[in-house]
């Protein structure tokens, strides 16, 4: 029944996430997808529970439960006193734990997004003595998903190991609209994407400051296979019925268009990314977190297929954040996360953007097994933004995460 | 009860709920995003070469014989070929109609009109006694060669004429022309008509005064009123009538064979068009601008517009002009004529591009606008275009046309 409902939801999901950072390269990522790491800032520390982050492998050994997580966030971009609100699925993960010695995970969610829709004012121009009236809209939307394969491993008891492969698939669309005299000339391509990457994590408890437990752990990111790109460009036409659909009753018809440009783009992306960070837990169950997150592009882009005509290079995020953990089987069942960070993105031959955030969560505990619905706000500013400059956007995340005795053997009485 | 208000069976569904009425997608806007330059672009296709071709002359589709002589055509004769034997049961031969044990008591052969005639004009019957059958095609046989076939004056006899005077459609839309066959007309019609032995042409050939200036026309073979001639007779037996009956004959082809308009040395030379005559003319435009064209340019207006130089068209005269494209590309540019079938090219039209239009204002227009789109799409080879008289026009109208450059506009989105 609940995999039912997933199925459901999963269906209506991927739509609409619309923000002014689609439109560079092939999208925009989505750094926090869970409302724990939405409120913290990282995916390295500790935001599930007092020693565990669904994000990071390394640290699932540290489970009592199979664990079924899912979130969905609502985010409002604002920019040139416009706003859009849109709603999207963040992740679906299921974490199985075995024997607080190993870990299995499968996860699957958005890689990019590109949903964006930009259009220019109208003009009129002057051709063979007669005036045209028109404006041009330039739309992208879907793009990339991906699921992973993880697993963690306890090496002692202060060192763990987790790696996670992540399997790069779907497809986004561009849609290139010269309207003259309010009749669509529309330009159609698709993306489909395959690519792989590899991450791998390592975690240590074996430091103490003051007696209080440090936790360090890091992440690096590593293309198995770059992402690679198949762009099939379909022939313009005029759209005479204003469907946004080629049929038989466009010009010239689908019957009479040339088939459609298939086009390979090896080595478009290859990202490359480091995680560091550090958790120091000062009271009991409170900690503060510190991450550095680098990441880097060495992708060819030739095929450059973005609304913005550029991508980002590289980027770099400081964070800064306190939490505090419920205390397990006491009336103590609320999580608390706030957050600072600071992002730098460098952007290929246009302006570098800055970003500036603060997060925010609670956490609920609910159930024996730990179940916990999860709230997270994120509230970001960007400035140097291709045309509009600045963008300021609004996160609202929720998240549940069932655990139960899945996949451990019962007593037989 | 923190576990039955996040019981997972309510929160899913509120999830949805939540997706489905929180998604709005707003367009970013932005001023000039694009320069207009480059989208919107036009180009003069100039006249290659040209001609004027004489096919085979057609009087149109409307099934009707013509008489008279209107717009410079001459009305020479109809021919119209009738049964070897009745529709009746059972069935009789015209041959028959001789045999000593027959008596013909009448005859009469008639034709129906939509058309109103007051005329101190004569139509005369003749039969033709040829020796030959199938004296004539009503495909292929036309003023141009009649000297292909039989003499059809030199071999006719006279049989009876109506006046073409007070002829009004009655009620049902028809006025009947009845020849009615007595005593010697009757004899000669038997002598030179029924006898098929002698003269097996079996064919009629009403002939109009020259004093009829004006079109006349009578339903054809191909209407559901087509001539017919019926037949009152006696069969004797040991002297004694065993039946007094009649029977019907059916017209099975039939042809109007017209002196056109004198094909004139300026007609030659501009874009001339007559049905009578088999006048039809190809244009073919330099089309090298349109293989420029890249793969996404969309043609979005082009028009063939021609003047009419000269015509024989009268007021509410309306004149449509047919254009279509070539199968076989044509390598001798100078005028000919089916006449001589050595210098006659293949000029079978590609029907996939047909196209008709009237003259309005003293000017054809004509969008090509699809045709050059398909050129384009590598659809059609050739890029020469055949305009001819549409079969519903007047065979008799003639129309001169001058020719202009075409003005394309495209797009590219």
């Amino acid at each position: 029944m609940l995999n039912r409902k997933i199925i459901i939801i999963l269906f209506f999901s991927f739509l609409f996430s619309q923000n002014a950072m689609s439109g560079y390269g092939y999208g925009s990522s989505n750094d926090h997808s869970s409302p724990m790491t939405a409120g913290l800032s990282n995916n390295l520390l500790p935001s599930f529970k007092n020693n565990v982050s669904l994000s990071n492998p390394a640290s699932w050994h540290n489970l009592f439960f199979t664990y079924l997580s899912t979130s969905v966030n609502v985010q409002e971009s604002r920019f040139d006193s416009r706003s859009s609100t849109n709603f999207d699925l963040s992740n679906f993960q299921l974490i199985v734990p075995w024997k607080q010695k190993m870990s299995f995970g499968i996860s699957v969610e958005p890689y990019l997004s590109r949903e964006l829709t930009v259009s220019d004012s109208t003009l009129s121009t002057f051709t063979n003595n007669d005036i045209f009236e028109f404006s041009r809209v330039n739309k992208s939307s879907g793009g990339p998903s991906i699921v992973k394969f993880s697993n963690g491993y306890k090496l002692n008891e202060s060192e763990s190991l987790g790696s996670s492969l992540g399997f790069v698939f779907g497809s986004s669309r561009y849609v290139k609209n010269l309207i003259i005299d309010g009749q669509s000339h529309l330009l159609q391509s698709r993306d489909f994407f395959s690519g792989s990457n590899l991450d791998i994590y390592f975690l240590t408890t074996r430091f103490k400051f003051r007696d209080r437990p440090l936790i360090l752990s890091a992440s690096i990111q590593l293309p198995l296979s770059s992402i690679d790109i198949e762009n099939e460009s379909y022939q313009a036409f005029l759209d005479e019925n204003n469907n946004n659909y080629h049929d038989s009753n466009d010009f010239p018809n689908v019957g009479q268009a040339l088939l459609p440009v298939v086009r390979n783009y090896g080595n478009e992306m290859k990202i490359n990314s480091l995680n560091l960070g550090i958790d120091y837990q000062f009271n009991s169950r409170k900690h503060v977190q510190f991450q550095f997150a680098s990441s880097k592009d060495s992708g060819e882009h030739i095929l450059n297929n973005s609304i913005f005509s550029s991508y980002i290079e590289s980027s770099e995020n400081l964070s800064l954040s306190y939490a505090k953990f419920a205390k397990p089987l006491s009336k103590d069942r609320y999580n608390f996360r706030s957050s600072i960070y600071f992002k730098n993105y460098s952007i290929k031959n246009l302006e570098n953007i800055n970003e500036v955030g603060l997060g925010l969560g609670l956490g609920v505990v609910f159930g024996v097994v730990g179940n916990q619905i999860d709230f997270g706000f994120n509230v970001s500013k960007k400035n140097g933004i291709h045309l509009v400059n600045e963008e300021m956007v609004h996160t609202f995340s929720i998240g549940i995460t069932i655990g139960d005795l899945w996949f451990v053997k019962r007593r037989e009485t | 009860m923190i576990r039955s208000v996040f019981n997972i069976k309510i929160f899913y569904p509120f999830l949805f709920l939540i997706l489905l009425v929180s998604c709005s997608e707003e367009t970013i806007t932005y001023s000039e995003l694009e320069n207009p330059e480059g989208t919107i672009g036009n180009f003069t296709l100039p006249l290659n070469n040209n001609k004027v071709f004489q096919d085979i002359p057609s009087l149109g589709s409307s099934p009707r014989l013509y008489f008279g002589s209107v717009k410079e055509s001459q009305n020479l004769f109809s021919l119209i070929e009738m049964t070897l034997f009745s529709g009746n049961l059972p069935p009789i031969g015209l041959v028959d109609m001789l045999a000593d044990s027959v008596q013909v008591d009448s005859a009469l052969v008639f034709f129906q009109t939509t058309d109103s005639l007051n005329s101190s004009a004569n139509l005369s019957l003749f039969s033709i006694i040829s020796d030959q059958s199938d004296i004539f095609n009503n495909d292929s046989t036309n003023f141009y060669n009649l000297d292909q076939y039989v003499d059809y004056d030199s071999n006719s006899l006279f049989l009876s004429s109506l006046s073409l005077n007070d002829i009004y459609p009655d009620s049902t839309g028809f006025d009947t022309l009845q020849f009615m066959f007595k005593n010697n007309e009757l004899d000669n019609l038997m002598t030179y008509f029924f006898d098929t032995e002698n003269y097996p042409a079996r064919t009629f050939m009403l002939k109009a005064d020259e004093g009829l200036d004006e079109l006349f026309t009578i339903q054809s073979h191909d209407s559901g009123n087509s001539p017919k001639m019926k037949v009152w007779y006696k069969i004797f037996e040991n002297e004694q009538v065993v039946s007094d009956t009649f029977a019907t004959f059916f017209s099975t082809k039939d042809i109007s064979l017209f002196n056109p308009p004198a094909i004139e040395e300026n007609d030659k030379e501009l874009i001339t068009l007559n049905s009578a005559s088999g006048l039809k003319s190809i244009l073919d435009y330099d089309l090298s601008s349109i293989d420029e064209l890249s793969r996404n340019k969309i043609i979005i207006d082009a028009n063939l517009m021609l003047d009419v130089e000269s015509s024989n068209l009268v007021e509410n005269d309306q004149f449509y002009v047919i254009i279509s494209t070539l199968q076989d590309s044509v390598s001798n540019w100078n005028y000919s004529s089916f006449i001589n079938n050595e210098n006659q090219e293949n000029y079978s039209i590609n029907s996939n591009f047909l196209i008709s239009r009237k003259i309005e204002d003293s000017q054809l227009i004509i969008p090509i606008r699809s045709f050059l789109q398909a050129y384009k799409n590598g659809l059609f080879q050739n890029s020469e275009l055949v305009l001819y008289s549409s079969a519903s026009n007047s065979p008799f109208d003639k129309i001169r046309l001058n020719f202009n450059s075409i003005e394309v506009t495209y797009v590219e989105p």
